[in-house]
């Protein structure tokens, strides 16, 4: 577009620009192209929409850019502009589409005066080569909306423009709000036809008040139920309530990665809430779904317990909606009982080893119930050193005995006793011996040893036995405090008499 | 004037309109250049603009600055050219630069070259463009279009500016909502006589109107949005010159908030200085609802301390509690006035504490916190030092510690005072169960020596690792004295 310079039709630009826009308002629906006469490539000349639904067909291959024309939208590839201007007399949802034209297009709307004019609120669009662009806005009552129509890459070509208004959605309103039946459910609104309305509840999952369309949801049997998105920048919000100004937030989620869910009670009426942020103008997919019942599994820690400990217990399971764990019992199997603890382990002390069939039902916030039993086995492996026998004093050179008593008492173990010396400079391993032992209440065995004394221990004077029994793993000895004993030093003593008598 | 529309535009006449331009530029300045600064580079030669609405483009890359350009809007304008309009009558003007590819600066002033005087409101760097003001039949005004950085097209409009439909009192918009977002224009406002002064905002001289009535008392949230920071005040009254001030918040960061009584008419005036006046975003919503969150200090306190609770609004919009009252849990209650809160537990155990609260504004919210009160408090009983040894003698000292309420893991440190200076000689850790008249001894062996000769003095310190502090630090310590005397010679 162009400016209009004569300074002296200023003073009468208004008047001037009505007639124009008469006239244009009067060719332009009977589709005659007029390529070298543009009056609306200018803001000034704006067409102006008289009665809708508006339609207009209009070469503007030589419509043309100007200074002040708005950079809102898309402005480094508008090659060239036109303009329409509509002021509807009450409160509407206007749609202006170039589906048609012969080119690409870059359509938006505002509102405000030539030099500081403002979007209109979603009304931007760089169009698809095969729909054309297509904008869809709330238009106010005695407001004036500018629909700007440019060329992208070109400046213009064979343009079709319409414009018209649209219902708003159905259940754009609480008081339409749309029963939903049946799970699963599906729905996909357009929130492009759709706004607040007075008293909208505040949802805990946004600040901003943008379209929104209602849902109402009454089971007929309790369950949990599940809200899904598609979209980003879009808010669910469920409520109970019957009236919009007097509504409870029972959950809400503004991620569709994260959908939300809640316990639906039979009977009760929820009212579920799809908002947008204020500049979605969007078709939006929404679902309603039962939630999948859950799974949990046990966790025992250690794996393998035994009599000497508690024994903890947690119940995992893997929940897509990371509701919290609210009641739930422990069956330990042994006859006793817990409660489920909300957060870590609960333990649990068995008083005899045996196989325990371990039970737990958990319950989410949101109601759902879960139920599993996993067997666990409580094994008390326990043999201990009762007596360490070594010598109190020796020769070097000089041979003696060392033997370590074993009891057990529950099952026969293979046990491995390890004998160390130690004379204060080096720590000897003097023998390993593996044998079964028997499970006896008052039985015993002896591992025997021999250890002949050197002259470095002689030099250092005393040595120190050491002797350890251990269980093959996976065996885990339940007391190891008894598994380990360390003699009185035995002293050495030169062992001259002793190598001359051998 | 130069008329000149831009370098593209030039190059590429399409339309009678160009045509028309060429003619009205041939016209005014025969045989200028488009390589040349604008004829109204200089102040001397600004381009009269002699009736409204005005329009025009022209490029201001080659335009100049000159010496004694003014600087009061912004010190480093370049590119500047200038228009001269007088008034014909009082009002409103509305002036307007849009550039393509930069931001123009623009402003007015009044007065002569050399002693010009910046109209208030007149100025963009605040705000940008457009800017409105008021102008005076038969005062001349020079109007400034400069750059930041560089020129180029610009196209220029100064238009009569309609005042604001809202301006006045009178003409208040209606609110209806919450929620309800309306923009707004400070830019063609004024302050009408009688028009109060807000109490957060005493220097705003534009300001628009709105009122609002809603059906049912409820809490109402207001918040404006613009690029500087309107303020927002609420009154009650029905006339200009009757009104009370009910909430006033001085910038965007901070809401109005107020209750709405049924049926009555509140008054809102969102307001700003002259030069940052301009498009805003009035939005209103249902204020949050209060949700208290008390906290204590200290977090986890004893029957012998005083806790103070701070009873946390909770508030999103960040109002403090004026009233209310606090109920510790224990059955009794303090008032909410704006002193200190504190209180002490007779007994250990646990309390939820409330707090019931009021904001200025009329909202109320409960809320509460658990407090836990754990005494934990063990105590050295005796401590048993030698009364007299003699050096290379051991001998045994004994700590006794004492605990009444919860088991305790107890390290008692053993100290011997070195010229006043505690130097640590042992260190015992034992559980210590909760027994009343039942004590846990902790021994340890001490082997004086020669620099003990005389006196030597031992402290015992019982303290409770893993709590920052015992109850009642005083009867942790306790000091014991030996009398030593010097081996008799001879004796080995």
């Amino acid at each position: 577009m162009l400016p209009s310079l004569r300074r002296g039709a200023f003073a009468r630009a208004r008047t001037a620009a009505v007639v124009a826009v008469a006239a244009l308002a009067a060719v332009l629906p009977a589709g005659v192209a007029h390529a070298d006469a543009l009056p609306n490539d200018d803001f000034d000349g704006s067409a102006v929409v008289t009665a809708l639904p508006f339609t207009a067909h209009q070469d503007t291959s030589r419509a043309t850019k100007a200074p002040d024309d708005p950079s809102w939208c898309q402005y480094y590839d508008a090659e060239g502009s036109v303009w329409f201007s509509y002021t509807p007399t009450e409160d509407v949802i206007l749609r202006a589409t170039t589906a048609g034209s012969d080119h690409p297009t870059i359509l938006s709307a505002y509102s405000g005066l030539r030099g500081s004019l403002r979007g209109a609120s979603r009304a931007c669009d760089t169009g698809q080569p095969s729909t054309g662009a297509s904008v869809t806005f709330r238009a106010t009552a005695g407001t004036t909306y500018h629909l700007m129509v440019a060329g992208y890459d070109v400046a213009g070509g064979d343009l079709s423009f319409g414009l018209t208004t649209v219902a708003a959605a159905p259940n754009d309103r609480f008081a339409d709000a749309e029963a939903v039946t049946g799970l699963p459910a599906t729905r996909t609104p357009d929130l492009s036809t759709a706004w607040y309305e007075q008293d909208e509840p505040d949802s805990g999952c946004t600040d901003q008040a943008g379209p929104s369309v209602w849902y109402s949801f009454t089971p007929t049997t309790t369950t949990s139920a599940v809200v899904g998105l598609d979209h980003s920048n879009v808010t669910a919000t469920v409520y109970t309530g019957d009236t919009i100004a007097g509504l409870t937030q029972v959950a809400c989620t503004t991620s569709r990665w994260d959908p939300l869910v809640f316990l639906a009670t039979a009977g009760t009426t929820y009212r579920i809430r799809v908002a947008g942020w204020p500049d979605l103008s969007d078709t939006v997919g929404v679902s309603l779904t039962e939630a999948p019942r859950l799974d949990p599994y046990v966790d025992v820690w250690p794996s393998d317990p035994t009599i000497y400990e508690e024994v903890g217990f947690t119940a995992d399971m893997w929940d897509p909606f990371r509701e919290p764990v609210v009641s739930g019992e422990w069956d330990f199997g042994d006859g006793t009982t817990a409660p489920v603890r909300e957060q870590g382990p609960t333990y649990h002390h068995f008083a005899a080893d045996g196989v325990y069939q371990v039970g737990v039902t958990v319950v989410t916030r949101d109601g759902r119930v879960g139920t599993t039993t996993r067997a666990v086995t409580v094994e008390s492996h326990d043999v201990a050193i009762t007596k360490f026998t070594v010598p109190s004093s020796a020769k070097a050179g000089q041979s003696k005995p060392v033997t370590v008593r074993l009891a057990n008492t529950r099952y026969r173990e293979s046990a491995t006793v390890d004998l160390y010396v130690d004379n204060g400079q080096s720590r000897t391993l003097v023998g390993t011996t593996t044998l079964d032992v028997p499970a006896r209440e008052t039985g015993k065995v002896d591992v025997p040893f021999s250890y002949t004394f050197t002259a470095a221990d002689a030099l250092m004077g005393k040595v120190a036995f050491r002797a350890v029994v251990r269980l093959p793993y996976p065996v885990r000895d339940a007391r190891p405090a008894d598994n380990e004993v360390i003699a009185l030093a035995t002293t050495v003593k030169p062992g001259t008499t002793a190598m001359k008598s051998a | 004037m130069t008329l000149s529309t831009g370098r593209r535009a030039s190059a590429r006449p399409r339309t009678p309109l160009i045509a028309l331009v060429a003619a009205v530029v041939a016209l005014l300045a025969p045989g200028v250049a488009h390589a040349e600064a604008p004829s109204n580079d200089d102040l001397g030669s600004a381009t009269p603009v002699t009736a409204l609405p005005f329009a025009t483009t022209l490029d201001t890359a080659e335009s100049t600055v000159d010496d004694d350009d003014p600087t009061s809007c912004y010190g480093y304008t370049r590119n500047t050219v200038w228009f001269d309009y007088t008034a014909e009558r009082d009002g409103m003007v509305r002036f307007v630069a849009s550039g393509t590819g930069f931001s123009p600066l623009i402003s007015a002033y009044t007065g002569v070259r050399g002693d010009l005087d910046l109209v208030a409101g007149s100025c963009s760097y605040d705000s940008g463009t457009p800017r409105t003001f008021q102008v005076t039949a038969g005062t001349s005004y020079h109007l400034l279009v400069g750059a930041f950085y560089y020129g180029g097209p610009v196209s220029v409009r100064v238009e009569a500016a309609r005042p604001a439909p809202n301006d006045d009192f009178a003409s208040a918009q209606a609110l209806t909502g919450p929620p309800a977002v309306v923009e707004g224009e400070l830019g063609p406002t004024s302050v009408e006589p009688g028009e109060p002064v807000a109490s957060c905002d005493r220097s705003a001289d534009r300001s628009a109107w709105y009122t609002y009535t809603s059906p049912t008392t409820r809490s109402v949230a207001l918040v404006a949005t613009a690029f500087r920071q309107p303020s927002v005040a609420v009154y009650r009254g029905s006339a200009l010159g009757g009104l009370s001030e009910v909430d006033c918040v001085p910038s965007r960061y901070t809401t109005a908030v107020f209750t709405a009584v049924a049926g009555e008419t509140y008054r809102i005036r969102v307001a700003e200085e002259a030069a940052s006046a301009g498009w805003f975003e009035l939005r209103m919503t249902t204020a949050s609802p209060l949700r208290p969150d008390p906290w204590f200090s200290p977090a986890r306190p004893s029957v012998y301390d005083d806790v103070e609770v701070f009873p946390s609004s909770g508030d999103p919009l960040g109002r403090d509690l004026v009233g209310g009252e606090v109920r510790f849990g224990d059955g009794t209650s303090a008032a909410i006035t704006g002193e200190r809160v504190r209180h002490r537990y007779a007994a250990d155990g646990t309390y939820t504490v409330e707090v019931t609260g009021t904001t200025s504004d009329g909202r109320t919210g409960t809320g509460s916190a658990e407090l836990v009160v754990e005494t934990h408090d063990v105590a050295v009983s005796a401590f048993t030092v030698p009364a007299s040894a003699k050096v290379d003698q051991t001998g045994r000292l004994t700590v006794s510690v004492v605990n009444t309420r919860y088991a305790e893991t107890v390290r008692v440190d053993l100290f011997k005072v070195v010229d006043g200076q505690p130097r640590q000689i042992g260190q015992l850790t034992q559980a210590v169960p909760a027994r009343a008249g039942g004590k846990v001894d902790f021994p340890f062996a001490y082997t004086y020596g020669p620099a003990d000769v005389g006196a030597v003095v031992f402290r015992a310190v019982a303290v409770i690792p893993d709590r920052y502090q015992d109850a009642r630090p005083a009867d942790n310590q306790a000091t014991g004295t030996t009398t030593v005397r010097a081996k008799l010679a001879g004796v080995r």
